[in-house]
């Protein structure tokens, strides 16, 4: 039997207990996808490159989180493609850091991946199950695990 | 240990090129790359080659990378991905790493050809290292490789050949340029490049610079601010812009870590990207045994690379004596006078005085 | 406020030797080349069937168009690795002119759009229809967009905006 709720604010509206569930569905959702910027950042047709070919997709694992990713791209592009930009954190200061060169060239994107620490995750193809991480270290990420 | 003639180290367009002319030779030639493609920086540039029908003018960057990779493979280079040459040891011994099996290696070759090419510069300013500031070539790869748009508004920075294509590649890839600015007073790439962006709508600022970056995990504001004509900010001058990508595009440095371990002989040209090794007329150091071609000699082109790799090769070969002088000269006269062509021109004057003079002093 | 660039006005292109007469722009369609720095290229000069483009050595050159030999077939537009060439009819019709501009974005207009015309600083000049678009393993993906719009701005007429 449905609840009715008084909200608290506008205009005396009537929501019921299942209608503010789904509000509040909505609005996790919402925050989930949205508050990493912006999502789905593929390149679908392209006057050179042509349309998006079909390719295989794999899961690996973000701190825990499962995100989707085509095999063959590096681990940075898929981290991009889900919103994540900040793979790290500087030892002192604590800034983020993330892609700089993208030729494997300036170190600035390391991980941890499946437990090694300062992996460059530009040129790290993903594979299926991978686990990756900000690394652990002092102030919280970067650098080696052990340090 | 493995032994070969002629071992070269990074397979884009100039180490492709130099492994091409010495397997013509009839050298043993092994060619080695960090990436899981060789090609370089090739395989992102989408646009067409200017120069002339030799230098494969007309033709994307990506064709030329594939008949290169072609080529090679057909005249049996032996090509080693995911391979890293992480030192030059006693007696040019090179010390090789198996990225993906963490197995390491030695390599013993007659002659060393080194083609590892240059790293974009940063540009430092309040905010230069937060996630979303990146080089331009950068930008490139994730577009241009991987298909993924780096961002979704960008700045610019550097109106070079690099930050003007770049610009025209990120609009093609679907990504909003908010604006170009550039230090100097004037465009310093070619003007028919700025045209397509102009024409577009993409707004082109001289004397003017990105002041700082904001952001909380990453880029999310730009300021950019007017130069005087001594170069310093002007207060009052700064513009916001939203956007959460800045690339970064000015210039490139040499990656000859390599080559300084081999104890190579360096000089500082400015022109040419900084320290660079030095070399005589054949692409050799002043190590007897090691050749080098491309970026990693002098910031150019992809088209200079390629010929200069070809002159490397040549001359690798010809020391081995795989090819005979008369044969090795005339072939050379040819690559000589093609890299002359490329250097012709207002915008190869700088870098044709340097090459001339480094050739000059000789090793 | 900032110093922005703005791009030459057609008065300077008109001077360049790869500009046509006045004279033949009149008679029906030709090339239109808007490059004026030394730079060593000449892909206008070996893709004219016709050789109506010259660069000849130095290829620095700026290339010299023989508006009499062109016939404006357009596929200098599509190989000009700059996108510097343009082509122009004034005589499509008593009211309009015909401009080809080389075009390799996504998406492609199709003919009969109606689309914004812009010049060289990006600026809307009117609208425009699109008449045909040209590509061929020749043109190696570079579209070669033409738009009918009205004579007045053919000169000026370098990128569309599909709304």
């Amino acid at each position: 039997m449905p609840v009715i709720i008084k909200s608290l604010n506008f205009n005396n509206l009537c929501i019921t207990f299942s209608q503010k569930t789904g509000m509040l569905f909505a609005l996790y959702i919402f925050i989930k996808y949205y508050s990493k910027g912006d999502k789905h950042m593929r390149i679908i047709d392209h006057g050179v490159l042509g349309h998006e070919p079909e390719r295989k997709k794999i899961k690996i694992f973000f701190e825990g989180s499962e995100i989707e990713a085509y095999e063959g791209d590096p681990v940075a592009v898929a981290l991009i493609d889900a919103g994540i930009k900040d793979f790290r954190v500087t030892r002192k200061k604590g800034e983020p850091r993330g892609v700089f060169c993208a030729i494997g060239r300036c170190t600035d994107c390391m991980m941890t991946i499946d437990g090694i620490a300062n992996v460059r995750t530009c040129i790290t193809p993903v594979r299926n199950g991978m686990t990756v991480e900000r690394g652990k270290g002092i102030k919280g990420g970067g650098g080696n695990d052990k340090d | 240990m493995i032994k070969t003639d002629i071992c070269i180290i990074g397979g884009g367009p100039a180490g492709l090129a130099a492994s091409i002319e010495a397997a013509k030779s009839g050298a043993k030639v092994l060619l080695l790359d960090e990436n899981h493609k060789a090609g370089g920086q090739l395989f992102k540039q989408i646009h067409k080659f200017f120069g002339s029908k030799a230098h494969q003018a007309g033709t994307r960057g990506f064709d030329i990378g594939e008949n290169l990779l072609k080529e090679a493979e057909e005249l049996g280079v032996e090509i080693r991905l995911r391979t890293v040459a992480y030192g030059i040891f006693e007696k040019d011994i090179l010390g090789i790493n198996d990225i993906d099996k963490q197995k390491n290696g030695l390599v013993d070759a007659k002659k060393i050809i080194i083609a590892t090419g240059a790293i974009e510069n940063a540009l430092p300013f309040e905010g230069w290292t937060k996630p979303g500031v990146m080089g331009a070539g950068a930008a490139q790869t994730l577009m241009n490789l991987y298909r993924l748009k780096p961002g979704s508004r960008v700045v610019m920075i550097g109106t070079g050949n690099v930050g003007l294509i770049v610009s025209y590649q990120l609009m093609q890839a679907g990504v909003k340029v908010e604006a170009v600015v550039e230090a100097a007073g004037k465009i310093s790439g070619y003007l028919v490049h700025a045209r397509k962006l102009l024409r577009a709508g993409v707004p082109i600022y001289t004397s003017t610079t990105v002041k700082k970056v904001e952001g909380d995990k990453s880029a999310e504001k730009v300021t950019i601010v007017s130069l005087d004509d001594q170069f310093r900010q002007m207060p009052g001058t700064e513009e916001i812009i939203n956007a959460d990508t800045v690339c970064v595009a000015v210039g490139l440095s040499p990656l000859a870590e390599i080559a300084r371990m081999a104890g190579c002989d360096f000089t500082y040209i400015k022109s040419l990207g900084g320290f660079v090794p030095k070399h005589d007329k054949n692409m050799r150091t002043s190590r007897k045994n090691i050749y080098i071609a491309g970026d990693v000699s002098g910031i150019e082109e992809a088209s200079s690379a390629m010929e200069e790799g070809r002159i490397a090769g040549i001359s690798a070969a010809e020391s081995l004596g795989f090819i005979n002088s008369k044969e090795a000269g005339e072939l050379k006269q040819e690559y000589y006078s093609r890299l002359d062509e490329l250097r012709q021109g207002p915008f190869g004057a700088a870098r044709k005085k340097a090459k001339e003079e480094l050739i000059r002093e000789g090793v | 406020m900032k110093n922005r660039v703005k791009a030459p006005a057609t008065d300077f292109f008109s001077m360049l030797p790869g500009y046509p007469s006045d004279e033949r722009i009149n008679e029906g369609p030709v090339a239109i080349i808007e490059c004026e720095q030394e730079i060593p290229c000449n892909p206008c000069e070996t893709s004219c069937p016709r050789g109506a483009i010259t660069v000849g050595k130095p290829i620095t050159n700026l290339p010299v168009l023989k508006d009499k030999k062109c016939v404006g077939c357009g596929l200098c537009v599509a190989n000009c690795p700059g996108q510097a060439i343009f082509m122009l009819d004034m005589t499509y019709s008593e009211k309009t002119a015909l401009v080809a501009i080389p075009y390799e974005y996504v998406p492609l207009p199709e003919t009969g759009d109606i689309v914004i015309v812009k010049n060289r600083d990006g600026e809307s000049i009117g609208e425009g229809t699109i008449n045909k678009i040209a590509n061929s393993k020749a043109t190696d993906k570079t579209n070669v967009v033409y738009i009918e719009v009205a004579k007045n701005i053919g000169r000026e007429v370098r990128a569309i905006e599909i709304r």
